[in-house]
């Protein structure tokens, strides 16, 4: 019982430095330049006359809004990792002490 | 006179661009000329359908591998949510792709690639509705497929199980960014830039990045499979003869 929710609270502990991990990227790769920024320059560069036929029509306004987007799609996707291994894991304790 | 005008709007271009049009891993929305758009999206089609029936033929045989699925789209989800930076002062992605082809089949991820890039072109605008045909075959097709390959190439070399996931996992990653290299090589190809000269450009930015960043997609790959293999063994064999 007791190794059950210490394993539920580290799992959680992991989930939520992963999603703090974003917020301190966030802050480090504004120096950075994206491969996609630089792919954008090189199109503009080789075929000046290219004009983006279509465009997002909805965009996060600001870096806060991106980042912070960008955490809502690693808390989705731990979320389901963590339920699976919680689940698995209190499945496996159950057939043991079968 | 003529060259000072292509100048000027070289540098228009790129001021009015590069503020409001964030790129992501792959190719934005509306940065494919339209019969490039429209071609990658006709030849990803047949591996989405084919990948369809196949996860929902596996999902027949073994119900308890949907919620295995699920993990396998939520580790793309998390791998691609992290924008990192790498040598030569810049940043990219990581994919997750390799880890679900090798454990479902590598059309599988064909759904799982549609759904992560959906999510990004509408929520994040990173990617696009214009562009999700050509980045998803990149990404979900020959990510996947070369994952498989060089996995099964691996084991027939008899190299330990967590190598063989190690190379697939780095080999994919980098062979998605060649070929968005390619791709957008293809697609400005012009008389006065070849297809070559086009490449090495693209291909300048994409690959060096890209090196240090697939070796951590390697690692994290290696990590989760072994976790799914301690938790999951009985379906993931079932699932994978292979995988014993």
């Amino acid at each position: 019982m007791k190794n059950k929710k210490s394993f539920i609270i580290i799992s959680l502990l992991v989930a939520g430095l992963l999603i703090a991990l974003q917020f301190v990227l966030a802050n480090v790769v504004s120096k950075f330049e994206g491969t996609d920024d630089q792919a954008v320059a090189i199109i503009s560069e080789i075929s000046p006359n290219y004009k983006p036929w279509a465009f997002s029509f909805w965009e996060p306004s600001g870096a806060m809004a991106e980042t912070i987007l960008f955490a809502v799609q690693t808390t989705l996707g731990l979320s389901v990792i963590v339920f699976y291994l919680i689940n698995r894991n209190s499945k496996l304790k159950r057939t043991k002490c079968n | 006179m003529k060259v000072e005008i292509i100048n000027n709007k070289k540098t228009f271009w790129v001021l009015v661009l590069i503020p409001f049009q964030v790129f992501s891993m792959h190719i934005a929305e509306g940065f494919l000329p339209k019969e490039w758009a429209f071609f990658w999206t006709l030849v990803f089609i047949p591996f989405l359908v084919y990948g369809y029936r196949k996860l929902k033929r596996q999902i027949e045989k073994v119900p308890s591998t949907k919620l295995l699925f699920a993990v396998v789209c939520a580790f793309v989800f998390v791998l691609s949510s992290f924008k990192i930076p790498s040598v030569a002062g810049s940043s990219s992605h990581l994919t997750g792709i390799a880890l679900g082809a090798i454990l479902f089949g590598a059309s599988t991820m064909s759904v799982a690639g549609l759904i992560v890039l959906l999510f990004q072109a509408l929520l994040l605008a990173h990617g696009g509705i214009t562009t999700l045909g050509a980045n998803a075959f990149s990404m979900a097709v020959v990510g996947a497929f070369s994952a498989v390959w060089v996995y099964k190439l691996a084991v027939k070399l008899k190299v330990s199980q967590w190598l063989c996931v190690f190379l697939a996992a780095v080999v994919s990653d980098f062979l998605i960014y060649v070929t968005t290299s390619m791709q957008l090589a293809l697609a400005f190809q012009s008389e006065t830039n070849s297809l070559l000269e086009n490449a090495i450009k693209f291909m300048s930015v994409f690959a060096i990045t890209q090196v240090p960043l697939a070796l951590i997609e390697g690692v994290f790959t290696v990590f989760v499979f072994k976790l799914l293999l301690n938790y999951s063994k009985n379906e993931l064999t079932l699932l994978n003869p292979l995988l014993k």
